[in-house]
């Protein structure tokens, strides 16, 4: 009769209440779950029909770091520039060797379907979720730091010093290693990476590869498109118009 | 009652020993405390050069272990006995090095509060997690190839317990060399000679750590080195140093051939500053031809100068490491081929390093986690060689 | 024969398991120190270090330590103030918003730790966050005191106090926020 967590009387109590309560508001919310998970949430797991990929028109890519801007804003980064500062994205400059032509883009984790970071991972805190977004768990990263030895992109950072005020959405701390999560915090709630939504001229473009009617996957399959370094035959989610 | 004096003497000598190699590891061990303090802010290291000065010291020190082990192999395995007398002390000097080098890497961590994380999850494509099993695995089977040797029973398994060990460290050694294979987008590395190349090398920096802890041991013992087995060694010294030599000119070789590659090479051998000047005159000129003359040279190659040589290996073997892991990181990424890159990431831009007092201060703790390890254990066990009887 | 290992030279020296003889007390013990001032003089280092009495006084000294160390324990949580359950003076805390919790209190104190740990892995790896009724967060946005918002940082916040005192280290607030939003939105000046 006495149940093995010997309770006192109080909390049985509160024990019952709670057990009714939850069982009325479950009745009286129940329609209204859709929205509340669209809103607050998924309640079951990601999984391998969607991935998520970024679509970046170079030739739109304007003159200005709006993108970068938002992704600091976002996680809560310092916004530094000297070399121990964390990057999630940057702007590169390029300019062509032998025609000199030149072109800016955003250059950020390209979320690789084959990630070498992955494959490195000594504890497997560096790991491709099941919607094909690469994320570090830093729960369990050592910072032995040979994933940023491994990317071809130099997509990772190393968090140098103690960290103060992170966003209580993008836990950020020292000595373990992180990169660009494509927002995993707004995109989990159905909204779109805050570069994507920064960009003035909406060069970046987010979907899901997956989906044959996307409007990535359409514009895919009718405009050229190249991935980064795509020698490297790592398959990335990210593809880039123009270079 | 007996003369005190030489055995108050070595007394001393073992003391003030014990007592510097003590303090050097305790400022080790505050550096590790500040950087986990303060964090790597404090390192010369940053988002561009990730791995400095702590694993120059602790890769040397772990391929040398590997390599010091070449003494008990030729004399367990090869059966060669004027080497099988020094396996002990080999032994213990590889278990030495190799807790030196691994405290350095693991208090170098970003997290090594997590090292029991690193310990229950593994993920099985990495060379580092395999390398947790391969590294505890090498102290256990060095530690039963000592036993073998050293109780009188169990000597007749002393030769299978030297195979595990000589095929153990060659699959470590290999696994140390494969670190670097596998990153496939960097210039320095991702190519397979580089695992036969620290295999290699491992035999001539263990064969230089080994010539200068001998030769120390019968210097402050009064033991004589028979001149006979101290030629031998030295010239099987000088063949080592030769045979990785030759790995090392391979590799550049090959990769001046590879017109991607011809930027990296020019950057290293040619123009990079301070690259080219350790790798030319720290390895090639100090590291290597220097210590050939030296043993090679018919007025030369007696004790002073094998010492001399020996630790001129080991320095090359520093500057080779440092050209290798902070040269190849501070070559930028080949991200856009063919275009010239600029962002505020350093893309394009080579990579700046300054080595910092804690870096120096941890890695040079891990070298007195070896020196304090071989102290005491020469003191405490069996490990100095009983030289045999001269043959007539 | 190995030089390097210490040889005794022949004079029979003082065994720490030979019966003293009745030389005990603070006359045995001046004794040893003349004994050990002798052995230092005569330059033998290894036998004036006199491990039987440095092991003695060693013994002594953290008995003393640990009584003491056991008093103040007692001292101060006679001094702290009880909770409902009473003994040994449990941390008093300040719940922030308090309310209902997600869970029965005596349920999360033996189980919040399981309940983070398994919600961290879901949300990390699968990306369900279920309305982030058990996330850090969530737990903050109530818990964290309604003077500071923070859960951390004094000896009553709501983390801090009880893990002070069952001494276990707290590592999540180095990289989560410990602070409930609305109080960074206040922060922020702009």
């Amino acid at each position: 009769m006495s149940d093995t967590n010997e309770m006192s009387g109080t909390s049985e109590q509160r024990r019952q209440f709670l057990k009714t309560s939850v069982g009325a508001a479950a009745v009286a919310i129940a329609p209204g779950m859709l929205m509340f998970d669209m809103a607050h949430g998924k309640t079951e797991a990601v999984s391998g029909k969607v991935r998520w990929g970024m679509l970046i028109n170079t030739a739109n890519c304007a003159d200005c770091d709006k993108c970068v801007k938002a992704c600091n804003k976002e996680n809560g980064l310092s916004g530094g520039l000297s070399p121990t500062d964390s990057q999630w994205i940057r702007k590169v400059e390029l300019k062509d060797l032998r025609t000199g032509r030149s072109l800016a883009l955003p250059m950020m984790c390209q979320h690789c379907a084959e990630p070498p970071c992955v494959d490195v991972c000594p504890t497997g805190a560096s790991f491709k979720r099941a919607d094909g977004i690469v994320l570090v768990d830093k729960h369990i990263c050592i910072g032995c730091r040979y994933c940023m030895m491994a990317c071809p992109y130099k997509a990772r950072s190393f968090v140098h010093e103690p960290l103060h005020d992170q966003k209580p959405d993008v836990p950020r701390g020292k000595g373990v290693v992180e990169s660009c999560t494509m927002c995993v915090q707004r995109v989990d709630v159905g909204k779109i990476p805050a570069c994507a939504e920064a960009c003035p001229n909406k060069s970046i473009l987010f979907g899901n590869l997956n989906d044959p009617n996307s409007e990535i996957s359409n514009k895919m399959r009718t405009e050229a498109s190249t991935q980064v370094r795509a020698d490297l035959g790592l398959d990335t989610g990210l593809r880039y118009q123009g270079i | 009652m007996a003369n005190h004096s030489p055995l108050r003497f070595k007394n001393r000598i073992f003391y003030t020993l014990v007592a510097t190699g003590g303090l050097v590891v305790l400022m080790g061990l505050y550096a590790a405390h500040m950087m986990e303090t303060h964090g790597h802010i404090i390192t010369g290291m940053n988002n561009q050069i990730v791995w400095g000065m702590p694993h120059v010291f602790a890769i040397f020190l772990i391929v040398a272990a590997s390599g010091v082990l070449n003494v008990s192999s030729i004399g367990s395995v090869f059966n060669k006995p004027a080497y099988k007398v020094r396996a002990p002390l080999a032994g213990l000097l590889s278990i030495a090095m190799l807790a030196g080098g691994l405290t350095v890497l693991m208090l170098d961590l970003g997290r090594p509060d997590r090292i029991i994380v690193a310990m229950t999850h593994f993920n099985s494509t990495s060379v580092f997690a395999w390398n947790i099993f391969l590294y505890s695995g090498m102290f256990a089977a060095v530690a039963l190839y000592l036993w073998t040797m050293m109780e009188k029973r169990m000597n007749p398994w002393s030769k299978p317990a030297g195979l595990l060990v000589f095929v153990w460290r060659f699959v470590l050694t290999t696994g140390t060399g494969v670190i670097f294979s596998f990153l496939v987008a960097r210039q320095a590395y991702g190519t397979a000679i580089l695992p036969p190349m620290f295999i290699v090398i491992s035999f001539a920096w263990g064969m230089a750590v080994f010539h200068v802890v001998q030769s120390s041991i019968y210097e402050w013992n009064k033991k004589l080195l028979d001149p006979y087995v101290q030629k031998r060694m030295k010239n099987l010294m000088g063949v080592l140093v030769i045979a990785a030599m030759y790995f090392v000119a391979a590799y550049h070789l090959t990769n001046l051939y590879f017109a991607k590659q011809t930027g990296f090479e020019r950057f290293i051998l040619l123009d990079g500053g301070v690259y080219p000047l350790l790798f030319w005159v720290g390895y090639v000129l100090l590291g290597n031809l220097l210590p050939l003359l030296l043993i090679y040279h018919p007025a030369l190659g007696k004790s002073k100068s094998i010492v001399f040589a020996s630790l001129l290996i080991i320095l090359g073997g520093f500057c080779f490491l440092y050209v290798f892991i902070i040269g190849g990181q501070a070559f930028p990424l080949s991200i856009f081929p063919g275009y010239e890159v600029t962002s505020s990431f350093g893309d394009g831009a080579i990579g700046h390093y300054q080595p910092s007092l804690p870096e120096i201060m941890l890695g040079l703790g891990g070298v007195g986690i070896a020196f304090l390890i071989t102290t005491i254990g020469i003191r405490v066990l069996d490990f100095v060689p009983h030289e045999l009887p001269k043959s007539t | 024969m190995n030089l390097l290992s210490d040889q005794y030279d022949g004079t029979a020296s003082h065994s720490p398991w030979l019966p003293h003889n009745g030389n005990q007390g603070a006359g045995y013990v001046v004794l040893r120190a003349r004994a050990i001032l002798e052995g230092l003089s005569r330059g033998s280092f290894r036998r004036s270090l006199h491990l039987d009495l440095l092991v003695t006084v060693l013994a002594r000294v953290t008995m003393v330590l640990v009584a003491l160390l056991c008093l103040s324990n007692i001292a101060s949580a006679a001094e702290s103030n009880g909770s409902v359950a009473g003994s040994y003076g449990m941390p008093k805390l300040d719940i922030g918003k308090g309310g209902h919790c997600v869970a029965p209190p005596e349920w999360m104190r033996i189980n919040h730790m399981k309940v983070l740990f398994k919600q961290r892995d879901e949300t990390v790896h699968q990306g369900i966050r279920a309305g982030g009724k058990y996330s850090l967060e969530n737990c903050v946005e109530c818990h964290a005191s309604l003077s500071d918002n923070s859960v951390i940082g004094r000896p009553d916040s709501f983390c801090e106090g009880c893990h002070r005192y069952e001494a276990v280290k707290i590592d999540c607030f180095e990289c989560h926020s410990s602070k409930r939003s609305v109080a960074l939105v206040q922060e922020v000046p702009k």
